[in-house]
């Protein structure tokens, strides 16, 4: 049983491997001269020396940068603050209700979803606009700063709670004392993966972005229906090590960001509290 | 507990709860009124609009055969990839073959999309080595073709497969599968008939994720896919562009939700139903189980089953492999 099979090991190495040819061949491609991305190979940085402030791909990503840091202060603090009631017995109909709608929210195709979020906008008179960008992304988000924090709340001992309480510390002052510093590794992956999924969220931008507003996944959208364009290789090679950093940072804070990405759903983050 | 505390967590959790409701929750529900509401009346007319549409139901039978086709590949590429991560790495190394698997799906995907066109384009990173070879003609490519579509679905695939499949493959409890060796179950049938089973909640989370994730995805099929490629999710995504935000739009996107969740539901029961051999007693094994219940233990200290050449005895021993499980679980 311990042993490994081959075949196996094998089969494993392979597919790991192949999940990261496309990126390393688009980063090869960067450093590439031929502006139709064909080979042979000849080594250039011009197109990384296009990237200058006035490029339309720089100020998208200036753009979605924006976007993802405002979303995920919102996530951040409208997540927490919904996690923190989960986690408390009461009203068990509406808290039925919230859970199946973050699992809606996540499980409904983002194409369907952003149609329906395009809808109300419409309704509410915000149509395509910042605003309606704004809140149809953070609702996407919304779910998995909810999962990771509620598991690390879960797995919060609540004696401690009960020892704040009982030495005199109300409500307010057990949060930000005790809490809060219990989660704080957990409201930080929170963060970043709102940011993430936002700057990914490439639907939503696409369906809610008022027009002049273009992210960069929107962007290169709009860019790709004529062609390849090697600047983009550039952009998206700088974007992708950004991307990856982060991903790393967040798998190590919140030790299970796989699981909730996945749409497994919460589960203990593995870590003790203490 | 303090009422006064849990009136004011539940204000704090309000701005949540309503941003869910107005723009998760709401704006759904008025998808399938919208889909409903005609401006000829309450009715299935927009839905007829687009049933009765012969190119929207032909789209639509290739978006949901282009899914079924990916789910398949896919959970064939990911499962032997889960199984070996949930059974044979250790556990200092298992966290960092996960983080490995995951990192690509949370890049961008629009990022990886436009990865995959570089790198399959004509003449590109993959098709100049080919042709050198002459394994492919001179500027061929499947970009712009549905393949390229497959491949990328696949591609996106297996991170999330590989991370539902491998919490089920962690947890099978081995015994049961040297039950099975024992009790004279080849590598096939120990397959089908332990390993799925106990398998099945998470194969179906990760048919019903990928499935529905496909059959709704648009993006991938507009870079990749060329003009043969269109899927019934770039109907609706260019309707919404060129501003048809309208009831056949929503009658569109009820539509295709309600058929992919209509084959997921099917895929579901038909794993239940291959499933069931793990699944409690039935009358079929009743006069057999006292005794291979026994037999299971002792078994594994006798000859193994594994040169799969089972003799008539355990053939029929291994028909009650389930009650084993039984047993030890």
């Amino acid at each position: 049983m311990r042993s490994r099979p081959a075949l196996l090991t094998i089969w494993t190495v392979v597919i790991i491997v192949v999940l990261y040819v496309p990126i390393l061949a688009m980063m090869v491609m960067s450093f590439n001269d031929s502006r139709f991305g064909t080979l042979p190979f000849e080594f250039t940085l011009k197109w990384y020396a296009e990237l200058t402030p006035t490029n339309p791909l720089i100020q998208a990503t200036y753009t979605s940068i924006q976007l993802s840091i405002l979303v995920a202060g919102t996530c951040v603090v409208v997540g927490t603050l919904l996690s923190l009631w989960l986690a408390r017995p009461g009203t068990p109909w509406l808290r039925n209700a919230v859970n199946s709608s973050l699992l809606a929210t996540v499980t409904i195709p983002i194409l369907i979803l952003s149609v329906a979020i395009l809808g109300i906008a419409n309704r509410l008179g915000l149509g395509q606009s910042v605003t309606s960008l704004w809140l149809g992304c953070t609702v996407v988000s919304l779910p998995y700063v909810v999962f990771v924090v509620s598991a690390r709340i879960a797995s919060l001992d609540p004696a401690l709670l009960n020892a704040s309480r009982s030495l005199g510390f109300g409500p307010f002052q057990t949060f930000l004392r005790v809490t809060l510093p219990l989660i704080r590794s957990a409201v930080l992956a929170g963060a970043l993966m709102a940011f993430v999924t936002c700057f990914n969220n490439f639907a939503v931008q696409l369906f809610l972005a008022p027009l002049g507003v273009q992210t960069l996944p929107v962007n290169i959208y709009a860019q790709t229906r004529v062609g390849i364009s090697p600047d983009i290789n550039a952009v998206s090679t700088l974007t992708i090590l950004v991307l990856i950093i982060l991903v790393v940072v967040l798998q190590i804070l919140s030790g299970n960001a796989a699981k909730v990405v996945s749409g497994t759903g919460p589960s203990g983050t593995g870590k003790e509290t203490r | 507990m303090n009422p006064l505390a849990r009136v004011g967590r539940l204000i704090l959790a309000m701005p949540g709860i309503g941003l869910l409701a107005l723009f998760s929750i709401v704006p759904l529900v008025l998808l399938v009124v919208d889909a409903v509401n005609a401006p000829t009346g309450l009715g299935f007319d927009q839905f007829a609009r687009v049933v009765e549409n012969p190119q929207y139901l032909e789209r639509l039978a290739f978006t949901l055969g282009m899914a079924f086709v990916v789910t398949v590949v896919s959970i064939a590429i990911s499962w032997p990839v889960a199984w070996t991560i949930g059974r044979h790495v250790g556990e200092r190394n298992r966290p960092v073959l996960l983080a490995l698997v995951i990192i690509p799906f949370l890049t961008s995907q629009l990022l990886l999309i436009y990865a995959m066109m570089v790198l399959l384009g004509a003449k590109g990173p993959l098709m100049a080595p080919l042709e050198s070879l002459g394994l492919a003609a001179e500027g061929a490519s499947i970009l712009y073709t549905p393949w390229a579509t497959l491949v990328m679905f696949v591609y996106e695939s297996i991170s999330v497969i590989v991370i539902v499949l491998y919490t089920a493959a962690e947890r099978i409890d081995p015994r049961l599968l040297a039950a099975s060796r024992t009790l004279g179950a080849g590598q096939v049938r120990t397959f089908f008939t332990v390993i799925v089973p106990a398998s099945a909640t998470q194969l179906i989370a990760a048919v019903g994720i990928t499935f529905v994730a496909t059959a709704g995805a648009f993006a991938e099929s507009a870079v990749l896919g060329g003009p043969e490629g269109t899927l019934f999710g770039n109907i609706i995504a260019d309707r919404i562009s060129g501003g048809g935000d309208d009831g056949v739009t929503a009658a569109l996107a009820v539509v295709l939700l309600v058929a992919s969740l209509a084959v997921v539901v099917v895929l579901a029961l038909l794993i239940t139903r291959v499933s069931r051999p793990l699944r409690p007693l039935t009358d079929l094994d009743t006069a057999s189980a006292p005794d291979s219940a026994r037999s299971g233990r002792p078994g594994r200290s006798g000859q193994p089953g594994r040169s799969g050449r089972p003799g008539p005895a355990s053939v029929r021993r291994s028909r009650s492999i389930p009650t084993a499980a039984e047993v030890l679980t």
